[in-house]
Parts: structure tokens; C-alpha cells; sequence
């Protein structure tokens, strides 16, 4: 590869081409002050604090904007430059008010960084401050544009990250400023509250509105966010044991980089919401506090006291998509192993998982692997029945920047999205007709295909299904003209196709058929299983892909294996040295039934609400009346923990240690950031205690020990045989 | 055609354009009474340069030059000059110093100094009309460029005259499209600057106003060098005239095949189309110029990438000012050998200078290079009026400086210009004399420069701001110790570290003036005092009873009955009903009030 | 009189509609479309800011940034008789500040701004090229060269006066009919 070689401050340098002189001097651990420069962001130049010199031609140039180019022999703090720098940083200073003292930015201000680095105190200039009102009435992110430098970094994320145009800069010169149209307040604007700006503003202009602690946290801790199925990397600032504030962790390699969404960002209810906080347990009627070896006494005794009585098929496990791999795997084999039951089930992500199952069943698991980068970088995506920007706001940028640069967006949905003004063809579709659409786009592609290739070819005769399509009743049923299915047809044409969709299309009754067909759809355009393209399946909760690979599945087992599969059955068998029933367990559903008729005795529901997910909560509520006992582990006091006979409290995603497999297929550990409120503790700790009490062997005393088993014994999440890395293998 | 005998050649030119509508509307009247309507025609002609003197009209073509016409004047004209032959001579030029009748254009001396290249058809063609311009070989250069030179030729030719760019950079034209043509691509632009943004130039408009179709013919060389095949002129919306006759002007190139497809036979293809400017002087700036026509905030880019590689919508582009490209067709018809033959070592050719402030001859002017600016401003200029003294000479506009009497010896010549703390500039040039506060110039600029400002970089944005800041104290009297300093030191990093242009020559009026007023402003700060009489917060607003005449004209305009006065006393000022609107300075012929 | 403006603009936003669609839909076309609206109506109203956006499928607030960018497009109406004070260099050298201070004093607004009655407003505008008549002010359309302060007043005064000798005509014009 050509290299370009330069002397940067007396060290001998060699970079690619195009690198910019302040990546290279970076690059070599040479540092030079920037305020407007972010790697995400496209090199701007304008706040000159990176000036640097070439000796060979004593020209001045801004870094991050200059190539490098051969021979040049830069200094990055000869006497001038330092001079310029400090001059510049006094211009600034002059015209900031004095509010240093008070401002939430605190010790996290690079204009007072840089300024106390050059040494700059009093700027000898008269003060010239450029008072703006201060803007906080939203609830997320207050404004205070008089201690704006204009580096220009909100307006860029604004349009470069997130693509959603609230900010621009208004007029010219001194007076110039990010604003909205008409200088209106940001939420009268498009501002989604992102809040990407926030974490990017370099001064105290913009802050996150928050209600504990104005100031600096005392640390800062990476995590996970819990929130949706993106699976953004977070950083989280800490001020004694709470969560002071929360802001992307910046890391390049992560999901979001330096995005985020006001889910994500401004978690306030979430972190005021009242918890639980110790062990409660019914006497009398009455929920009331106790230790945790009492309770989880109670619990095992009851369990296997039911089990012993009634048989395993009376004992139930209800999970979430919610809990981390660790717990889901631990969940699992407590129901499997310890009571010898498949009844295990997360309902809240039935339908995410049954496409997921469907996708991997066709394409034997070729498809595990979906980066959200390539519907940044690839061809043209065909967005079917879903709403990322709502679902996953994240993953959504990534189509809107995808579409700025050229990738081409197909939308069908029965209604309109943000996405519809980035798609280059949007088909307003009926509900449940997605199949009837994917057969009349792929026969339109096909009729192509076919007299192109020769209608000879064996592989176009395996593609049946779009082969004679009445594309009359396909507009028909979609209840779209045949123009603009003919449009959206012509913009896939000859292109790669990636698919985006969500767990609505499987609420038509041939749901799994419309998996297949966009399946078929993939296939026919070469699209399927190629490194530029994916299937994307939109997941509302955290951990929806991590607990379909920790068999948190009534019939299904870990790695993705089916139940009845008998050979995948005497490997489990093996592993863990029981026998398993083959029959299939009980799904959610079934076990309000079977509680219903009483044949349900016990039921353990971790981190779940069975009344928002399941159908008619009177029913749901009666029915678990009716149960002999009931275990509730969760973070939240509400109607379920009232109801139940053991409370266990548990912690909140940051609170804990352990593993989240998100949309794309990614699997990402992380440490707890601070510690559970009161005597509540991390749930993979109360199972690992249960399992003990339940009489299984081995102590879980760790998180990483199943971590270790789970790379142990699923294989796609072993890197190497040692733990499990950043992506499925 | 064949009976006109002769032709009224009336200036249209912006100058004269408030008056001589009503001039031509009587002219009309008068030769139609006189029975002249086919014997003699009127041609509405862009700017003839001698602006002051407005409205003027050439007769061809004898030559006589008629200033100051009045529309009363007209009936005489037609009847005496027209009719029986007998020039009228109370409307002839005469030379302020000698009180000389001058008839002919061509004796006049603010004529006789100039050189015409660029301006060789102003006055003497109708500029709406194309045969005009075809006759006056008109075309024959982009013919000879399209039919029989490579592009590798009409570089070769560009850069063997030593065109520079006459926007104020002087970069060599040749060069600029030479690099524009080597760069890959099959989409390449080619821009006019007619954003012509300097306060105090008016070249550009005088040039598009006389002979529009000098400029679309260079575009149409330059595009052929650089093979392009759409061209943009970027006009201020803020001269109408010029884009009309621009507008007149391509029509007609189309429709004689000289634009569009296939020009000439030779298989050519370009065509031009006008984008008017909204008003931003940070727009001159190229990249910011190139964002603007792209439907964006005139905001300047970091180069490289340069526009021959990366400009309009990312594709090679040059761009040319009006002047760069109007030089271009007589250089290609003429040799670039014939166009070096004029000028100095390192400037060749003409330089077009719109000569105005405080000098008798207030208008436009061709001069060839190396021709001194003593020259300009006494010779052509006529000096300074109302017999005051010469102060200096300001070029190049914002990004400029200016020249004091010390200099003005030295010749028109980008390097010599530069060597004294000016520019060349885009051809501005504003004689100031003893009345004018250099202080309050510098001032001047600092608040058109901060205001221009784009806002992009903190230099630039933040420098210039402070720096009107501490002008603005000086001129008010509240200037203190270390401010020269600041002044100084703030300039020195907006020159060397702005982004673009605008930002890296604004501090050059503060840094002109330090250089050869630092006295003035030593007086405005440590004496309270502006040697000028211009700063009105300096002022007192009392009158010297030593030099008072007693004539009471202050006492008469004064608006604010402010001023007592008797027949034979000397005036007074009443403070407390003063408002300082400077009527009294203004009507004082004696220079008593201070 | 805010309501009479509501509806003069209502009238101003359908008229630009009709315009916009003899512009393609490109990005390059925003400044002459706002240019179109500013020669129509001598002014860009609110919501046609948000009309071109929607015309040209780009953000508002982008639309608004270059609006608000460039010296030629203004947002509030202005006078009938927009007054505009040329502060070129060849105008400031011959002190056209001060004609523009005696404008302000004698009409007690500040540049940029239009007087109650809306008769008046004024500008301040870089050169307009007239510098051989310097100082300059145009109101309407109309060159007034070689203002000096005491030209002032009699120039509004003449104005004021022009403008009660067409009302007269008018109802003189009306009496008779």
C-alpha cells in the first residue's frame, strides 16, 4: 500500500494517503488541541485551534482539515502556534460569559480545559458576552447558547448522525447561532431529543436537563443500554450510587458510535421510578419484608414440594427478552435441569423470534449476522411493515444516512413514517397484505429475471413462487396502484436488496409464508447471505435474539436447537447429564390456560408482565389467583408483585454484569455500573442461588462462571473455545 | 441603415442611467421634429467611465464629447450641433486646472492615459445588440479557439500572456485552467464571478452594463480549454441592468449558434445561465461562491481539495472574474505574445480601476500595467477637489490598504502594490483626502468585514468583531493604552490563521493604517482628539471665532435652531440643543467648527 | 393591524404556491425561489419558509439558515417607501453613516426596522455602484445623489408631500365620478 511519509514535531511518520495531519499526529500519540473535530464527524476547520506549522514552508494550516502530503516537516507547538492558539482561545473566552462556577458542563468543558492548558486566566480583553435566553422548557436538554463557540459539532450530528434537520445556523458572522427555524424552542422543532448533540457539545451550551446533580459526575462507567433491541454502548456518569446521567460511550466500533435516543439518553422515569428494594414474602395475606435465605427457602421447598405433588408439567417459567444471556441460560436450565420441565417461555418477543426461527430454519443459520452498517453502505433496502425510527431509533439513522449517500429505500407500511421522505418509492399498503406485496414485487423482478437469464434456467424455476402472479390482485389486495408497485419494482431492479421488517407481519395468518417469500425475494436479487446485505429484524427489547439463543423457549433449546430434534436433545442430555422430556413445554399463553383449569400449580416470572403482553388481563389476573404459588422476580413494585407469594428484587440492566445479543446479532458483555438499590441483588445471583437451593452441584458464584457455560456448551457463542466475543461466529 | 450619418452614443451606465432616460426620451422628440429620425441614431451604450460628468454622449462620428446633458439642453443639440453643424460648446469638457475647452473624447486626459483592452468597446457599441459586437471582431476568438486550437494550445496561449487573476489573487489564469483540465471527470464547470462585492468597485458592472458578450466569449475559450460544457455566471442581484443585458446577451449568442449545442459546426457544446447572488461578500470567495450556487449558506471549505479538482457539486471547476474573463478573447485572437507586450515583469495587460472618494474625475478607467498611481490619481483622476490635500489612496476595498503620498510613485504591479501593505484588489480604488479619519476608515472596513463575516471560524468571526470593538472605543474617545497592541496582535492571527480569504486579508485595513497613520491614532487615544474632523465624538461642536466668517450659514441650516448668530458676530453653538448632525461641518466653508 | 397582515399573508403564501411549481424540485433552485418570493412580496413571510422547504423535500430549518444567510432577504414588511442608505466606501468616505444617523433621528427607527405607519423603512445597503453620486440614497426605486444632512429633511418632506398630492388626485378622481 502506498504510504506518505512526513516528519511530525521530529518523528518520523508514514501514513495512508488521505489521512489528515491531525490523525497522524494522533495516530502517533502526538497531541493537538481541536474543539470542532470529532472522528464521526465530517472535518470542519473551524474553530483553528489545531493550527500546526510547516517548517519547510512556515505556512500556517488548520490539521484536521490539511492531507498529509510527502516530505512536510510539521510543528505542532512552535512559539507562534501557541501564540495564535492562545489568541484564539482569548476571542473565545471573551465573548463566554463568566459562569464557569455554576455550569453543569463542569470539569467536562474542553473550552476550560484547553484554556487552562494554554494558560490562559484573564483574557485582557474587554468582556463581550453574547447573551441568549436560556432555553429549558423541554424536558431533556436545556440550551444555552450564549456559551456556544459555534464548532458547528450539533448542527453536523444533526445533519450528518441522525439525520433529521431541526438545527441549522441562522444569519452570519458574531450573531450566527445553531438554531431552529425562527429561533424557536427545540421542541416546536423536528429535534427528536436525541440528544447526540448533547454528548458532543464541547462547552455547557448544550446540557441534559436533569433533576439530581448539577456538576461533574464523580465517575463514569460503560454499559449497555437496556432499552431496545439496538443494543447502544452507553456511558454512564455517577454521583454516589446513582445514575447522574447517561450519554453514548463514543466508541467507534460500537453500534451507535456517538448517537443515541431520548430512550437511551434521558432515562429520567425510569431512574426515579420507585423499586424494589428487599425480598418480600405473603404472611398472612400480606406482603411483608424478609431475608433472602427465607425467601428463597420458601421458594425451592414450595417448587419442588409442588413438583413432587403434582408432576413438573405443573410447575411454569415465564422469562423475558429483558434478561441477560446469563439469566436467560440460568432460567432455562433451573426449569429444564432442576424441575425437568420445558416450560419456559419469553412471550413478549413470540413473533421477533418466530421470524428469527423462520430465517434460520431456511438459511441453516447463514443469516445470524446482520450489521446495521450495511443498510448504511449497501445497494437498497426494502423496509417492510415497520417503523425503525419508533422501534429503533438508532437503527433508523442508519437507513436515513444510508439514503443521503445513495442507498435506495423501498417502504411498504400502512402508514406513512418519518422514513417515507428518505424512501425513493413508498407503497401505502394495506394491513396484512405483505405477502401479496413481496409476490408482486418479485414477479415484476422476475418476469426480468427470467427473460434475461432464459426462463431455461433451473435456479428460475426453483423461484415458483413469483412465477405466475396476478398482479392485478396483488394491487388489489395491497391496495396500491400498479404504477407505483411498478416504481418500487424498478428501484430494487438490478440491486442488492437488504430487508428490514418487524414482528407486526407475523399477525397475518400467512406470516410465516411472508417470511419466506421476502426469503425468495433475497434469493432471487443474490442478496441472500452476502456480506452487503442483511435481514433485519426490528426487536423492541433488549435481549430478544440472546434469549432465542438461550433457549428461553418452551420448544426450543439453547443454540438455537429445536426441542424435537432428537439428536440436539441427547447432546443437551449429555451436557448436562439429565434426561428431557421431548415434549413440547407450555407456552405463555397455555400456562394461563392450565392455570385456569388448575393444572398450572406454580409459576416463576422473571422480569416479566404477563398483563401487558398477554390478552385480556382480567382473564390473565384470574387465572393467576388460581395458582398455588407465584414468584416474582423483578425491579418494580406494581399489580404482579402484590399478587405474588415471593418477591425478589432484582436489578436493573446497568445495575448487573453480564451479556446482551442484540438486533444484528451482536453479543456485548458489560459490568455492572453501580450497585442495586437496598438488599436487592443482580438476578443471575439470585438464580445462581436458587439453583444451589434447588440442588444442582456446581455453585454459580460468579457471572463469568456461566458465561464460561454458555461458551462451553453453545458453540456460536464461543470465540475459539475460550468466551464468547462481540459477534456470533 | 445606409442614411445614418451619424450616431448619438448616450451613456446607459448606472451612473448616468438616473438621468439620461429623460435626456434620450427628448432627444427622440426633438430629432423626430427635426426630421433627423433616420439621419441620426441613438444608441444607449453601457458605462463610458467618466461617471462624474454624467449623463455623457459621444457624437460619431466626429468624436465630440458632451457632458452634464440636461434634458433642457437637448432641443439646442439637435438644432445647432445635428442640424447646422455647430458643436455646442458650453457643454464641452473643460479641464479643471487650465479652465480649457475640451471637445473631443480623446484629448480629455482622464481619456488620453488610459489604455483600452477590456473596455475597448465601451461607448461605441449598443451592448444589446450582437452585431455590434461581432463587428468590432466580436466572437472571432472563440471561433479561432474552437476551430483551430486544441485545448492544450488556448492554455498554452493563456499562460505564455500572463493573465492574472484579476479578482485580486493573481493567480495565473493559464495555470488555474491547466489544472482544471488535467482533472479527471466528464462534468466540469465553468463560473463567472460577477458577485462584485467591494464597496466602492463597480468595474465588473461597468464591463457586463458595455460589453456583455466579451465575458460570455471568454467563458466560451475557457470552457473549451478545460472541456466543460456548463457555465454559470454568478451575478449580484443588486445590478439589474447588467443581468438583463447579460440575459439579452445569451439569448442572442444562442440564437447566432454561439451557445448551446454544437457551436460554430465544430461539435461544441456549452451554454451559460445566469445565478443571481442574494448578497454576501464572504460569496466572492470561491468555495463559498460554489455552496451558494449549490442552494446552500455561503460558507468557505477548507482547500485542498481545490475547485479544479473538487468545486460545483464536486466536479473540476474554475472560476474567473468578469475582468480575467473579458481580457480572454483578444488573447486568443491576438497571441498571448501581443498581450505581454504591455505591463511589467510579473503583471501583463491592463488593469481596470473604478476611481472614486474624494478625486475631480470620479469614474472608470483602463490603464496598462506599471503605469504609476501618481498617474491615476492626478493625471487621469484630475486630483483632489475643493483644492485639499491628498491623504491616500485606498485599494483592493476591505481586503486592501492603502497608499500614502510617500508611495504613490510606485507602478501598478501585483508584487510592487503588495510591497507597500495594499493589494491589487479587484480593481476599487478610493483617493481620500485631509478630511478623511484613517482611524474611522479602518473602522469602516472592520464593521463591512465583521458583518460579512460567515461565522465559520472563530478568528475570523471572533477577531474581526474585537477588533471593530476597540475601533469602535478609539473613534469614541474611550480608546486606552495597549489597544494599538491588541490591535496588532489580534491581526496578526486572523491574517495567518482564518480559513478562507475574507477572514486571512480582513485585518488588512487596521494593519495598512497602523503602518502609515499609527499618529492619528495615537492622537485619537491619548489626546482625545481627530486630526480629521470626522469622529463626532471627538468633536466639540464649537466654532473658532478666529477663523468664523460671520456669514450665519451655520445659523440657516442648522435643523435643531441649535447655533445663535447675529449679522457681523461671530456664531455659537448651544450645546445643550446640539444633536451633532454635522450640517454645520457640512455648510462651514471656513472649517471653523471643530 | 396584525390581523390585516394575517391576511395579506394568507394572500402572499397562496401567490407563492402558485410560483413555486415553475421551479423543479433542486436543491440549487432555493435561493431563486426565495429570491421570486422577496421580488413578489419584499419580504419572505414565516410560513413561506416552511412552504419551500416542503416544495423542495429539504429540512426548515436549512431553508432558514439560508435565507437568513444572505443580505438580500428580508422577513418583516417593509415601508411603502423603503428608504435605503448606501454605506459603500466611496458613500462613507463622503459620510453617508451620518445621512443614514439623520434618517434615523428624523424618523425615529433604526436601520432595519419600519416606521408605525408603515410608510417608511430603512436600509443599509453595501454599494450600489452609483459611487460618482456619492452619497446616495434610494428610496423605491429612485437615486437621490449627493445627500448631505441638511437634504434630509427636505427629501421626506418631498415624499410625504408627493404622497398627499396623489391622495387628493384620487379623491378628486372619485369626486368627480
Amino acid at each position: 500500500m502506498e504510504t506518505i511519509a512526513l516528519i511530525i514535531d521530529n518523528k518520523k511518520i508514514s501514513c495512508p494517503p488521505g489521512t489528515s495531519i491531525l490523525e497522524a499526529a494522533q495516530q502517533n500519540g502526538i497531541k493537538i488541541p481541536t474543539l470542532c473535530y470529532h472522528p464521526d464527524l465530517k472535518p470542519f476547520g473551524a474553530c483553528r485551534l489545531c493550527l500546526v506549522e510547516d517548517e519547510n514552508t512556515g505556512r500556517l494550516m488548520a490539521s484536521c482539515v490539511t492531507p498529509v502530503a510527502p516530505n512536510m516537516s510539521i510543528r505542532t507547538d512552535s512559539p507562534d502556534i501557541k501564540r495564535h492558539r492562545r489568541n484564539i482561545v482569548r476571542l473565545m473566552m471573551a465573548e463566554h460569559p463568566e459562569s464557569c462556577i455554576v455550569c453543569n458542563k463542569g470539569n467536562r468543558c474542553q473550552l476550560r480545559a484547553i484554556a487552562a492548558q494554554l494558560g490562559i486566566g484573564e483574557t485582557k480583553l474587554y468582556s463581550m458576552p453574547n447573551y441568549k435566553p436560556l432555553e429549558q422548557a423541554n424536558e431533556f436538554i436545556v440550551r444555552d447558547l450564549s456559551k456556544c463557540i459555534l464548532c458547528g459539532k450539533c448542527i453536523r450530528a444533526d445533519h450528518e448522525l441522525v439525520v433529521v434537520g431541526a438545527i441549522d445556523y441562522n444569519h452570519r458572522g458574531f450573531i450566527s447561532r445553531p438554531a431552529t427555524v425562527h429561533e424557536q424552542p427545540l421542541e416546536k422543532s423536528n429535534c427528536i431529543f436525541c440528544g447526540t448533540c448533547v454528548s458532543l457539545c464541547p462547552t455547557g451550551a448544550l446540557s441534559p436537563k436533569t433533576e439530581y446533580y448539577v456538576g461533574t459526575p464523580e465517575r463514569e462507567s460503560r454499559s449497555v443500554c437496556g432499552f431496545c433491541g439496538v443494543g447502544c454502548s452507553v456511558t454512564m456518569g455517577v454521583v454516589g450510587d446513582q445514575i447522574a446521567e447517561v450519554s453514548p460511550s463514543h466508541v467507534r466500533t460500537s453500534v451507535n458510535g456517538s448517537t443515541l435516543c431520548v430512550r437511551g439518553h434521558f432515562p429520567h422515569e425510569f431512574l426515579k421510578a420507585e423499586r424494589l428494594t428487599q425480598p418480600l414474602l405473603r404472611k398472612d395475606g400480606e406482603p411483608a419484608p424478609a431475608s433472602w435465605e427465607e425467601s428463597l427457602e420458601i421458594v425451592s421447598t414450595r417448587i419442588l414440594d409442588i413438583r413432587k405433588q403434582y408432576g413438573p408439567q405443573s410447575v411454569a417459567f415465564i422469562g423475558s427478552s429483558e434478561c441477560n444471556n446469563e439469566e436467560a441460560y440460568l432460567f432455562q436450565k433451573i426449569a429444564r435441569v432442576l424441575v425437568e420441565t420445558n416450560n419456559v417461555d419469553n412471550p413478549r418477543a413470540a413473533y421477533t423470534q418466530a421470524v428469527l426461527r423462520r430465517i434460520d430454519e431456511k438459511t441453516n443459520g447463514r443469516c445470524r449476522k446482520n450489521p446495521l452498517a450495511r443498510l448504511e453502505n449497501g445497494d437498497a433496502v426494502f423496509i417492510l411493515n415497520a417503523d425503525p425510527g419508533e422501534m429503533n431509533t438508532v437503527a433508523s439513522f442508519y437507513l436515513k444516512r444510508g439514503s443521503r449517500k445513495g442507498v435506495s429505500l423501498v417502504m411498504a407500511n400502512p402508514v406513512r413514517t418519518e422514513l417515507t421522505a428518505f424512501s425513493s418509492a413508498f407503497l401505502e399498503i394495506r394491513p396484512q397484505s405483505e405477502f401479496e406485496l413481496i409476490k408482486g414485487i418479485g414477479a415484476l423482478l422476475y418476469e426480468e429475471q427470467a427473460t434475461e437469464n432464459g426462463c431455461a434456467s433451473p435456479e428460475m424455476q426453483q423461484r415458483s413462487l413469483f412465477s405466475d402472479t396476478d398482479l392485478d390482485k396483488v394491487c388489489q389486495a395491497a391496495g396500491v396502484n400498479m404504477d407505483s408497485l411498478k416504481q418500487a419494482a424498478n428501484v430494487l431492479r438490478g440491486k442488492k436488496v437488504s430487508v428490514v421488517t418487524g414482528d407486526e407481519i407475523m399477525l397475518a395468518e400467512n406470516g410465516a409464508e411472508t417470511v419466506n417469500a421476502l426469503l425468495e425475494l433475497m434469493a432471487m436479487t443474490q442478496s441472500l447471505g452476502k456480506e452487503d446485505t442483511g435481514f433485519y429484524v426490528l426487536a423492541k427489547a433488549c435481549n430478544e435474539t440472546g434469549a432465542y439463543d438461550m433457549g428461553l423457549l418452551p420448544d426450543a433449546l439453547p443454540g438455537r436447537q429445536l426441542l424435537s430434534d432428537d439428536s440436539a436433545r441427547k447432546h443437551w442430555e449429555d451436557t448436562w447429564k439429565v434426561r428431557l422430556s421431548p415434549d413440547q413445554g407450555l407456552s405463555a399463553v397455555r400456562m394461563i390456560e392450565e392455570a385456569e383449569k388448575g393444572n398450572l400449580k406454580a409459576l416463576y416470572i422473571l422480569r416479566e408482565n404477563p398483563f401487558e403482553i398477554l390478552p385480556d388481563p382480567d382473564r390473565v389476573r384470574k387465572a393467576l389467583e388460581n395458582l398455588d404459588f407465584m414468584v416474582v422476580q423483578d425491579i418494580f413494585p406494581g399489580e404482579l408483585t402484590e399478587m405474588a407469594d415471593v418477591v425478589l428484587p432484582g436489578a436493573a440492566f446497568f445495575e448487573k454484569g453480564g451479556s446482551f445479543t442484540n438486533m444484528e446479532g451482536r453479543i456485548q458483555v458489560f459490568e455492572p455500573v453501580v450497585s442495586p438499590p437496598g438488599e436487592a441483588r443482580q438476578d443471575w445471583e439470585i438464580l445462581g442461588h436458587l439453583t444451589a437451593k434447588l440442588g444442582h452441584s456446581e455453585p454459580y458464584d460468579s457471572v463469568e462462571k456461566i458465561k464460561q457455560e454458555i461458551a462451553r456448551v453453545i458453540p456460536m457463542y464461543s470465540e475459539d473455545g475460550r468466551t464468547y466475543g462481540d459477534w456470533i461466529r | 441603415m445606409s442614411k445614418i450619418r451619424t450616431q448619438l452614443m448616450l451613456c446607459g451606465g448606472t451612473g448616468c442611467s438616473a438621468t439620461s432616460p429623460a435626456v434620450r426620451e427628448v432627444f427622440e422628440k426633438e430629432l423626430e421634429r427635426q426630421g433627423l429620425s433616420e439621419e441620426v441614431q441613438i444608441v444607449e451604450t453601457g458605462c463610458n467611465g467618466f461617471c462624474t460628468l454624467g449623463p455623457v454622449m459621444l457624437v460619431q462620428p466626429e468624436g465630440i464629447f458632451y457632458q452634464k446633458i440636461k434634458p433642457k439642453d437637448v432641443p439646442e443639440i439637435v438644432e445647432e450641433h445635428l442640424l447646422k453643424g455647430r458643436p455646442v460648446e458650453k457643454l464641452f469638457y473643460v479641464e479643471p486646472a487650465s479652465e480649457e475647452t475640451i471637445p473631443t473624447m480623446n484629448e480629455i486626459p482622464f481619456f488620453s492615459h488610459q489604455m483600452l483592452r477590456v473596455m475597448r468597446n465601451k461607448g461605441l457599441i449598443d451592448p444589446e445588440v450582437i452585431d455590434d459586437y461581432i463587428a468590432r471582431d466580436g466572437y472571432f476568438g472563440a471561433a479561432k479557439a474552437l476551430q483551430e486550437m486544441t485545448p492544450g494550445q488556448i492554455i498554452e496561449e493563456m499562460k505564455i500572456s500572463g493573465l492574472r487573476g484579476r479578482g485580486g489573487a493573481g493567480f495565473p489564469t493559464g495555470l488555474k485552467w491547466e489544472f482544471a483540465s488535467k482533472s479527471p471527470g466528464d462534468i466540469k464547470y465553468v463560473l463567472c464571478n460577477a458577485d462584485e462585492g467591494d464597496p466602492g468597485a463597480f468595474m465588473d458592472r461597468s464591463i457586463l452594463e458595455a460589453d456583455p458578450h466579451a465575458v460570455l466569449e471568454g467563458m466560451i475559450i475557457a470552457a473549451r480549454a478545460i472541456n466543460s460544457h456548463k457555465g454559470y455566471i454568478y451575478a449580484r442581484t443588486e445590478y439589474p441592468l447588467a443581468i438583463r443585458r447579460l440575459t439579452i446577451a445569451i439569448q442572442q449568442a444562442r440564437e447566432y449558434g454561439l451557445l448551446g449545442e454544437d457551436i460554430l459546426g465544430t461539435g461544441f457544446d456549452f451554454d451559460i445561465e445566469i445565478y443571481e447572488g442574494a448578497g454576501a461578500f464572504v460569496c466572492g470567495e470561491e468555495t463559498a461562491l460554489m455552496r451558494s450556487i449549490e442552494g446552500k449558506r455561503g460558507m468557505p471549505r477548507p482547500r485542498p481539495p481545490f475547485p479544479a479538482q473538487k468545486g460545483l457539486w464536486e466536479k473540476p471547476t474554475i472560476l474567473n472574474n468578469v475582468e480575467t474573463l473579458a481580457n480572454v478573447p483578444q488573447i486568443i485572437l491576438n497571441g498571448g505574445e501581443w498581450y505581454s507586450g504591455v505591463g511589467t515583469e510579473t503583471s501583463k495587460g491592463t488593469k481596470v480601476f473604478a476611481l472614486s472618494g474624494d478625486v475631480n474625475n470620479i469614474g472608470l478607467v483602463e490603464v496598462p500595467m506599471g503605469i504609476s498611481l501618481r498617474t491615476i490619481v492626478f493625471d487621469i483622476g484630475g486630483g483632489i477637489p475643493n483644492k485639499k490635500e491628498f491623504k491616500a489612496v485606498q485599494l483592493g476595498g476591505p481586503s486592501g490598504g492603502c497608499v500614502p503620498e510617500q508611495h504613490l510613485d510606485i507602478p501598478v504591479d501585483y508584487e510592487e502594490i503588495a510591497k507597500v501593505g495594499a493589494i491589487m484588489g479587484s480593481g476599487g480604488m478610493i483617493v481620500m483626502d485631509e478630511n478623511t479619519c484613517m482611524v474611522d476608515m479602518a473602522r469602516f472596513f472592520m464593521d463591512f468585514i465583521q458583518d460579512e463575516s460567515c461565522g465559520k471560524c472563530t478568528p475570523c468571526r471572533e477577531g474581526t468583531r474585537r477588533l471593530l470593538e476597540i475601533l469602535n472605543r478609539i473613534c469614541e474617545g474611550k480608546g486606552k493604552p495597549g489597544d494599538i497592541e491588541d490591535l496588532e496582535e489580534l491581526s496578526s492571527v486572523i491574517k495567518e490563521s482564518a480559513l478562507c480569504g475574507l477572514g486571512q486579508t480582513g485585518p488588512n485595513p487596521v494593519l495598512s493604517t497602523l503602518r502609515y497613520f499609527r499618529d492619528e491614532y495615537e492622537a485619537h487615544i491619548y489626546e482625545k482628539r481627530c486630526p480629521a474632523k470626522r469622529c463626532v465624538a471627538l468633536l466639540k461642536f464649537e466654532i473658532d471665532p478666529d477663523l468664523c466668517s460671520k456669514c450665519g450659514a451655520c445659523f440657516r441650516h442648522c435643523p435643531a435652531e441649535a447655533i445663535t448668530w447675529k449679522k457681523k458676530d461671530v456664531a455659537v453653538i448651544q450645546k445643550d440643543k446640539c444633536i451633532k448632525c454635522m450640517t454645520c461641518f457640512e455648510k462651514c466653508k471656513f472649517g471653523a467648527i471643530f | 393591524m396584525d390581523e390585516e397582515i394575517l391576511t395579506e399573508e394568507a394572500l402572499i403564501l397562496n401567490d407563492i404556491r402558485s410560483h413555486l411549481t415553475t421551479f423543479e424540485k433542486e436543491r440549487g433552485n432555493l435561493i431563486p425561489i426565495l429570491q421570486m418570493i422577496q421580488e413578489k412580496h419584499a419580504y419572505i413571510p414565516r410560513e413561506a419558509i416552511k412552504l419551500v422547504a416542503e416544495y423542495l423535500e429539504i429540512p426548515v430549518c436549512e431553508v432558514y439558515g439560508v435565507a437568513t444567510f444572505y443580505n438580500q432577504f428580508r422577513f418583516h414588511p417593509p415601508g411603502k417607501y423603503p428608504i435605503k442608505v448606501c454605506l459603500g466606501t466611496a458613500c462613507h468616505v463622503r459620510s453617508g453613516d451620518i445621512i443614514l444617523e439623520n434618517f434615523e433621528r428624523k424618523l425615529e427607527i433604526k436601520e432595519g426596522e419600519t416606521t408605525p405607519d408603515r410608510e417608511f423603512s430603512i436600509e443599509r445597503v453595501a454599494c450600489v455602484g452609483c459611487c460618482a453620486l456619492a452619497p446616495v440614497a434610494i428610496v423605491g426605486e429612485t437615486v437621490h445623489g449627493h445627500m448631505a444632512p441638511s437634504k434630509v429633511e427636505g427629501l421626506l418632506l418631498r415624499i410625504r408631500i408627493e404622497k398627499e398630492k396623489q391622495e387628493r388626485e384620487k379623491l378628486t378622481i372619485s369626486g368627480n365620478n
